[in-house]
């Protein structure tokens, strides 16, 4: 009887898979818990979003702590700081009547007194009242399709097995970032809550100093902040949704990846995630790339500046190049293209419909200039 | 807690001994300018004398305790 040749190729490239697979089915046996019994519970509308003010029906939990302390911290420390901040408006409204260049810089300063130590007194109130928005619009984003973003399975499928087949090591790797996404992930909701709870004993201070200009940041970023994060989680659980039946795990790491990022995502409507800790993967990228980017486009602008200038005067084309230039040169390299063409195309534009414009017929004035008397020489 | 009133307090007396001083020299630069024949620090006069009159309000009412009692009256109800 003959003895089946065996190809050394399939032996090793079965070796190897089993390896990976291995490899690769351990980490997915990490995966799963993480995520369904540490993210999905952190997740949920109830843990993220408990009630504000007395027990109700979680009993205690981080907010309602972090109510009482703010009561305590408004009772003992803001309200006899009152005195103190009437007394520094009080001053800077009586050096306003001597300095009269001081006049324009302390505008507003009574209004602002006003706003701060009320709005400080209520803290809580309004705290909770943009808790129970953010609480109410996230049950409905988070409850698409079933909430089937709520089981590991159904992201990744049992295993990853038909991708470790072709991609052995390469599923081993993209496991590994998906258990790091994962961690991130369940870091990052878990330092959104205690940023919240920390927010919501400082406010009251920041918002009574907000009617001293130079302090005035305090409160605004300090609100501002407070509003991201509690809508944070309506923005970090659509890419969860979108990852559900995944095609592949680099759609899934690409899905993760950005959940981690929409901290970064918020950040770009004004303030700052990313002194909190959650930079995010486009930290480093930022800090570094963007600059060098953004130098790029600038020293040509500078560059090409004196040139654009002595054109500008010129010609219709010469406004053109210099409007480009000035584009340009204020944007980072990639934003800078686009901006580029569009600056481009409306110019071009623009001297169109001045020469096509609306025909004056023999109502309207000329646009050509007129003609010397006697006709054209 | 006692140790940050007793700051407190003593930042507040500091504050009110300067401003008691700025209270007297803004008053006395609106007095004079009121009452001054040149007609531009007349009109001048009437600007000064408002931002003075609020100053010295707010002044008062934080010095007297009034703004304090009316932030604890909101918040505890007594």
């Amino acid at each position: 009887m003959p003895i089946p040749s065996v190809d050394l190729g399939d032996l090793v490239r079965t070796l190897l898979f089993l390896l990976f697979a291995g490899l690769t089915a351990i980490i997915t046996a990490v995966i799963g818990p993480t995520y369904d019994n540490l993210l999905v519970p952190e997740l949920q509308p109830s843990a993220l979003f408990p009630p504000l003010l007395g027990s109700g029906s979680g009993g205690v939990n981080y907010l309602s702590t972090g109510a009482r302390f703010s009561g305590y911290v408004l009772t003992n420390v803001v309200d006899p700081a009152v005195t103190l901040v009437a007394l520094g408006v009080a001053v800077l409204y009586l050096s306003r009547s001597v300095v009269s260049r001081w006049a324009d810089a302390l505008d507003g300063l009574l209004p602002r007194l006003i706003i701060g130590v009320v709005g400080a007194n209520f803290t809580v109130p309004i705290a909770g009242a943009i808790i129970g928005v953010a609480g109410g619009l996230y049950p409905i984003i988070s409850g698409w399709d079933g909430g089937a973003w709520q089981h590991w399975v159904n992201l990744a499928g049992w295993g990853q097995v038909p991708f470790s087949w072709d991609n052995g090591a390469l599923a081993f790797v993209l496991s590994l970032v998906e258990f790091a996404a994962v961690f991130v992930l369940v870091l990052a909701v878990g330092i959104r809550d205690a940023v919240l709870a920390v927010l919501l004993v400082l406010l009251p201070i920041f918002t009574l100093l907000w009617p001293l200009h130079p302090l005035s940041p305090l409160a605004r970023r300090g609100w501002l902040l407070f509003g991201e994060l509690a809508f944070l989680p309506c923005v970090l659980v659509v890419p969860l949704e979108l990852a559900v039946g995944s095609p592949n795990p680099v759609m899934l790491v690409a899905y993760l990846a950005v959940a981690v990022a929409s901290p970064f995502f918020l950040s770009l409507a004004g303030t700052s995630l990313v002194s909190f800790g959650f930079g995010g993967a486009s930290g480093v990228v930022q800090s570094n790339a963007q600059r060098g980017l953004q130098v790029a486009p600038s020293a040509a602008a500078s560059s090409f500046a004196p040139a654009a200038n002595g054109i500008r005067t010129s010609s219709p084309a010469g406004g053109a190049f210099a409007g480009v230039t000035r584009v340009a040169g204020s944007a980072a390299a990639p934003a800078a293209a686009p901006l580029v063409v569009g600056e481009l195309i409306g110019h071009g534009a623009w001297q169109l419909l001045r020469h096509v414009g609306p025909s004056h017929g023999k109502n309207g004035p000329s646009a050509q200039p007129p003609m010397l008397k006697g006709g054209a020489k | 807690m006692s140790n940050f009133s007793a700051s407190i307090n003593r930042l507040v007396d500091l504050v009110a001994l300067a401003g008691s001083g700025i209270l007297s020299l803004v008053w006395a630069r609106v007095a004079l300018s009121w009452f001054s024949n040149d007609i531009t620090k007349k009109i001048q006069a009437k600007d000064r004398a408002r931002d003075a009159l609020i100053g010295t309000l707010l002044f008062m009412a934080a010095v007297t305790g009034l703004l304090y009692g009316l932030a604890h009256w909101v918040l505890t109800g007594s």
